[in-house]
């Protein structure tokens, strides 16, 4: 965790739909240094979220074996800080709404999306996700620092009893 | 008549022609009040009397009373009239007439002093009858001579009465009938107007009721047209958002490469990968193109925009249209399984057909709470085409089964269901000189059975 910046952000994308896939990917690739890996199968996308360090994931709503809401719940077990967000089209945008707001997503994106808009939205996630890690950071350090001093205290009190 | 004539043997035959006169006119008068006038007139005149009354019982109080009183020169008696009741009372009571001669006389009738105290000289009084009973009384009297009333004017005067009697019992008779007449005529107009107004009432309620039908009709039609445009809808998107990303990343690049490949510096190694992505996402537009195109198709088999109504078709492609239109309902939870049968190509409506699988397949799909199984067979019988939907859904209740086919009936709730997708399914079947059969077990699923006519005995020649 300490090395994050760096390295590039990783991106994971996850559709049923390998020809979202290769559109976003490609995207990504050629206009920015984010590091993308792709799934078409949700299982096989936790699996990796599990071993890999992810910033990042992006998940269609609708899809055969597991639906983007269950999956992005699962990835937030997994770990909180990850950036959620999903791509709903244009006839399950109201129902992904609604579930949006039980798995507190970063945003949702409607399919067609627009790719600078994408761009932005995926750059201020990482942002947030950035922020996030550096704020727990900073706790645990000031955390730890309280402990020192603590334990600082205490000796002083002893050195003085 | 004739009876008359042989029993009043005394009568003379200028006194028949009279009779004969009298009758035919008081026969012709039919109102009622009138022709009372007409009689008391008619009888002063002919016997030349100084006074006359004509006295009618009350149906209610059977009581005679004075209808019209008359002097010769036919001015209305005012004052009360000076007559004999006691000689009325003896005819009302014998229902004989009475002639007399001279007053006073030795019946002792005449003992009455007011026929003295007005010098009646004499007098004459006939019973109206008819049918043996007393209606009535004519009387008259003078002061000009004793003997002035002969018996010969008795003997007309009975004669003269039972005309009279007779026209009387018609008039009252006509004047009841017209009384009755007038009333049924009021209670037939009261009644007209009722029934203009109920009638009116049924034009207006069944104006609305045919704007209530347009507007379900219409609404059903929105609904079907909705979910078909949310099935297409869902169906572009994907292959749309496809084409959209990557034509922006081609304009992207192509800007990129112009810069890389101008600059004199420039290495055309580096442009490879641009190059390569570009490639792979013009394969991606291909992919999605076939796509829209696939959708297209599928869009216009369902419809059959470009054919005739009536024609010869293969089902099951409308099947597989109408299938993948309500893919958006199936997916990720209901498992297809299509067993078509063989059988033969069938002449119908193939827009319409589709229209009541898309609702049967619709339904089902709605019937599957979460996840389950669509089934859709095809078999074929001598002289039909059967496709069965199954599904594993909820079930219809059995109380609800003999409704589902009536118009407006519906268990989805407000706003999910017009409750005319099954009546008009089951029109289009009659249509087809075909049926719909439905099993269900709740809870356990339903099938619907679409049976089609191979010959359609109401196919357009």
């Amino acid at each position: 965790m300490t090395d994050q910046n760096e390295t590039s952000p990783r991106i994971l994308i996850l559709d049923d739909e390998e020809m979202v896939l290769t559109s976003l990917s490609s995207f990504l690739e050629l206009e920015t240094d984010y590091d993308v890996i792709t799934f078409t199968e949700g299982t096989n996308a936790l699996a990796y979220i599990k071993e890999n360090l992810v910033n990042l994931v992006i998940s269609d709503y609708l899809m055969p074996d597991m639906d983007g809401i269950t999956f992005l719940g699962k990835v937030k077990k997994i770990d909180p800080h990850i950036t959620r967000i999903i791509l709903t089209g244009y006839a399950d945008k109201e129902n992904a709404i609604k579930a949006i707001n039980d798995v507190g997503l970063f945003q949702y994106i409607e399919k067609p999306w627009d790719n600078d808009d994408l761009q932005i939205v995926i750059r201020n996630g990482l942002e947030k996700q950035q922020l996030m890690r550096e704020l727990d950071k900073k706790v645990s350090e000031i955390q730890k620092a309280y402990g020192d001093l603590q334990g600082l205290h205490k000796e002083i009190l002893k050195a003085f009893a | 008549m004739s009876h008359l004539i042989t029993k009043q043997t005394n009568i003379t035959f200028d006194q028949l022609i009279t009779l004969y006169e009298v009758s035919r006119k008081i026969n012709s008068q039919l109102n009622f009040q009138k022709l009372l006038d007409e009689i008391m007139d008619l009888a002063i005149n002919i016997l030349q009397a100084e006074k006359g009354l004509l006295l009618l019982k009350e149906e209610d109080s059977d009581e005679l009373t004075v209808q019209v009183a008359r002097l010769m020169d036919q001015r209305k008696m005012d004052e009360i009239v000076a007559v004999s009741r006691s000689i009325i009372k003896k005819v009302e009571g014998e229902m004989k007439p009475i002639l007399l001669q001279r007053v006073p006389d030795t019946t002792g009738v005449s003992e009455n002093t007011s026929l003295i105290r007005y010098k009646i000289k004499s007098v004459i009084c006939v019973p109206l009858s008819s049918k043996d009973k007393l209606i009535g009384t004519i009387y008259l009297d003078t002061t000009q001579a004793e003997h002035f009333f002969k018996p010969a004017d008795l003997s007309f005067l009975e004669g003269f009465a039972n005309l009279a009697a007779i026209a009387i019992e018609n008039a009252k008779s006509y004047q009841e009938i017209e009384k009755l007449n007038t009333n049924l005529e009021s209670q037939v107009e009261k009644r007209t107007e009722q029934l203009k107004d109920k009638n009116e009432e049924l034009i207006t309620a069944y104006d609305e009721l045919k704007d209530a039908q347009m507007q379900l009709l219409r609404s059903e039609k929105m609904a079907s047209l909705g979910m078909l445009v949310a099935g297409i809808a869902h169906e572009i998107n994907t292959p749309l958002a496809a084409i959209n990303s990557n034509t922006d990343m081609f304009i992207r690049s192509f800007e990129k490469l112009r810069i890389k490949l101008g600059s004199p510096d420039g290495d055309p190694r580096d442009a490879l990968t641009t190059i390569c992505v570009m490639e792979n996402l013009a394969n991606v537009n291909l992919t999605a193109c076939q796509r829209l195109d696939g959708i297209v198709k599928t869009l216009k088999n369902f419809a059959r925009l470009d054919e005739e109504d009536f024609k010869l078709v293969d089902i099951q492609e409308g099947l597989d249209s109408t299938l993948e239109l309500t893919a958006h309902l199936s997916r990720n939870r209901i498992k297809v399984i299509k067993e078509y049968g063989d059988i033969p190509k069938i002449r119908c409506y193939a827009n319409q057909l589709n229209q009541v699988f898309m609702n049967l397949i619709v339904n089902a799909c709605q019937a599957i709470d979460r996840n389950g199984t669509l089934t859709i067979r095809t078999r074929a019988s001598v002289s039909q085409v059967h496709v069965e939907i199954s599904d594993t859904g909820s079930g219809i209740d059995p109380k609800h089964l003999s409704k589902i086919f009536d118009p407006g009936f519906t268990t989805k709730g407000v706003g999910v269901g017009t409750g005319l997708g099954l009546s008009i399914s089951y029109k289009i079947m009659q249509e087809h000189a075909g049926s719909i059969d439905v099993e269900s077990k709740k809870g356990k699923g339903t099938t619907f059975t679409v049976n089609i006519p191979i010959e359609n005995p109401n196919a357009p020649s």
